[in-house]
């Protein structure tokens, strides 16, 4: 009997890969096709924009209300004097005083389901010798504002924006007769704008 | 303990799934919000002081000067009047003695309307000026402010043991804030005055004939007897008759009035009994001591019938008595006989 002669390793190696190669040629060509299908819709968006809030305040005036005697007549009247633009300090002043500062806001308060609040800080300690009073009055036809959560504050929503609105902060000189010969030196008065 | 497992972690798991779908759900809110703001600045203020000062008017008696010191118009009033003499005790002011006090132009002019007066009730150390108005007084300008006292409507009586004094008349200024009027400050101004009694009526035989009182007028108290002195020399009866006359003024009261012996001044009331038909009358050492007449103590005594109607006022007996008091003893010594 005639004994076949077996292969030898290396010949057995290579008819492995060569088999290898045969059969990831042939399964790389079956997968996928070569020819496909699509399409593209175009999908409708709007334009986003960010809104604004601002205030901005004009020039204050300031004013002296004081009680004395008219010295051609004697008689005991009520006047006014402007003060605006003095920097000096406004002394002997008496019971019944009140140095009025008034400031024109006008609002800029731009975005939808935008609310803010408007708050006034007269910038006095309580129980000085000044009694600050605010007060805010709407100018040419703008919406009164409805009172906000704290003193001196104001609820503002889009619908006063562009309004404008005179902040009028009066110091009224205190009665207590403790008040005498004391000052006071406020600090800025402060027109604040917050979203809520 | 191993079958509980498995329920416990769904639950764990139930509830992780929840707390991520609370925390992840939009509540409205937004965590970072606009702002703007705008300042003013506000000049310092420095309050006053109300004040003001009284000073002398050279050559105008009973006048001051008044001066604002506040730094701002004020109004001003007295308050209230009061007597000092000269050792800084109170006085009252005797029933119906006036004040009036003028200002400005009106100083001086007796015949100008006051703009304040005050009328003693008697009794009361501190008579209210009437009247709430106030005048003004302005910054850097002083006022005058004047005072009058009256006393031409003073009992004499009541106004003999002022007789001769120099009293101070203090009035209490208070100033007030024009504007609330909440402020106020008061200040005493003080002038002197001199207590003069009317012309002292002459008896009257000794008046001119025009001035003779009607004939209607009675006679004169006369004593009857001299002063008794009791045996513990604690008080003297004194007695006199009173004849009156038909139609003539009842007599109102008695006073028995005294003055240092030897003198000439005008005699100092020391008991009154409201009883027009007594005839007696005791009076005692601390009587006699409790005049302005110290350290005398010889005294004259007269009594006075107080009518309470007609022309004339009353009528003085003559000084029909002289009694002793000598010292601080409390006795009282009755000598002489009526005169």
């Amino acid at each position: 009997m005639t004994r076949t002669p077996r292969p030898s390793t290396a010949g057995r190696a290579l008819a492995a890969a060569a088999a290898a190669l045969l059969a990831l040629t042939l399964l790389g060509n079956g997968l996928g096709t070569a020819a496909r299908w699509s399409d593209v819709a175009p999908l409708e968006t709007q334009a986003v924009g960010t809104g604004s809030l601002d205030v901005v305040l004009a020039p204050a005036r300031t004013t002296l209300q004081h009680t004395d005697v008219d010295p051609a007549t004697g008689a005991v009247g009520r006047g006014a004097t402007d003060l605006t633009g003095t920097a000096d300090t406004l002394a002997a002043l008496a019971p019944g005083d009140t140095v009025v500062v008034t400031t024109r806001a006008t609002l800029d308060v731009e975005g939808t389901n935008l609310t803010a609040t408007l708050t006034v800080d007269p910038a006095v300690p309580a129980g000085g010798t000044v009694v600050p009073r605010v007060d805010l009055v709407p100018v040419s036809g703008a919406l009164p504002l409805s009172p906000g959560p704290g003193p001196a504050s104001w609820t503002v929503t889009a619908a006063q924006d562009g309004a404008a609105y005179d902040i009028v902060v009066a110091y009224d000189v205190s009665a207590d007769p403790s008040a005498q010969g004391t000052t006071v030196e406020p600090g800025p008065l402060t027109v604040a704008l917050t979203q809520n | 303990m191993s079958q509980y497992r498995t329920p416990t972690a769904y639950v764990l798991g139930v509830l992780v799934l929840l707390a991520v779908i609370v925390l992840t759900t939009p509540n409205g809110g937004t965590h970072a919000r606009w702002s703007a703001t705008g300042q003013v600045d506000v000049p310092a203020m420095s309050a006053g002081r109300i004040g003001f000062e009284v000073g002398g008017t050279e050559g105008v008696e009973h006048s001051a000067t008044l001066t604002n010191t506040s730094g701002f118009g004020v109004g001003y009033r007295p308050l209230q009047v009061s007597l000092v003499d000269s050792a800084g005790r109170s006085v009252a002011p005797p029933a119906q003695m006036r004040f009036a006090y003028r200002t400005g132009a009106d100083c001086g002019d007796a015949r100008s309307a006051a703009r304040w007066t005050a009328v003693a009730p008697g009794a009361s150390a501190l008579v209210a000026v009437a009247g709430e108005s106030r005048a003004t007084l302005e910054r850097d300008r002083p006022a005058a402010i004047c005072l009058t006292v009256s006393a031409d409507a003073v009992a004499e009586d009541a106004l003999r043991p002022l007789a001769g004094q120099v009293l101070q008349v203090v009035t209490r200024l208070e100033a007030v804030s024009l504007g609330d009027g909440t402020w106020s400050t008061t200040r005493s101004w003080t002038v002197p005055f001199t207590v003069e009694l009317p012309p002292e009526e002459l008896p009257a035989e000794d008046l001119p004939p025009e001035e003779q009182p009607p004939v209607t007028a009675p006679d004169r108290p006369v004593a009857t007897e001299a002063a008794r002195c009791g045996g513990d020399h604690s008080a003297a009866l004194l007695r006199w008759s009173w004849t009156g006359d038909p139609g003539a003024p009842a007599v109102a009261e008695w006073q028995v009035l005294v003055r240092p012996a030897g003198t000439t001044g005008a005699p100092t009331p020391v008991r009154t009994v409201q009883d027009g038909g007594a005839r007696d009358i005791r009076i005692t050492a601390t009587d006699l001591l409790s005049t302005a007449h110290l350290p005398s103590q010889d005294y004259e005594v007269l009594v006075r019938a107080v009518l309470s109607t007609g022309t004339t006022p009353h009528l003085d007996s003559a000084y029909a008595w002289t009694i002793k008091a000598p010292g601080k003893s409390g006795h009282i010594n009755c000598e002489g006989l009526p005169s």
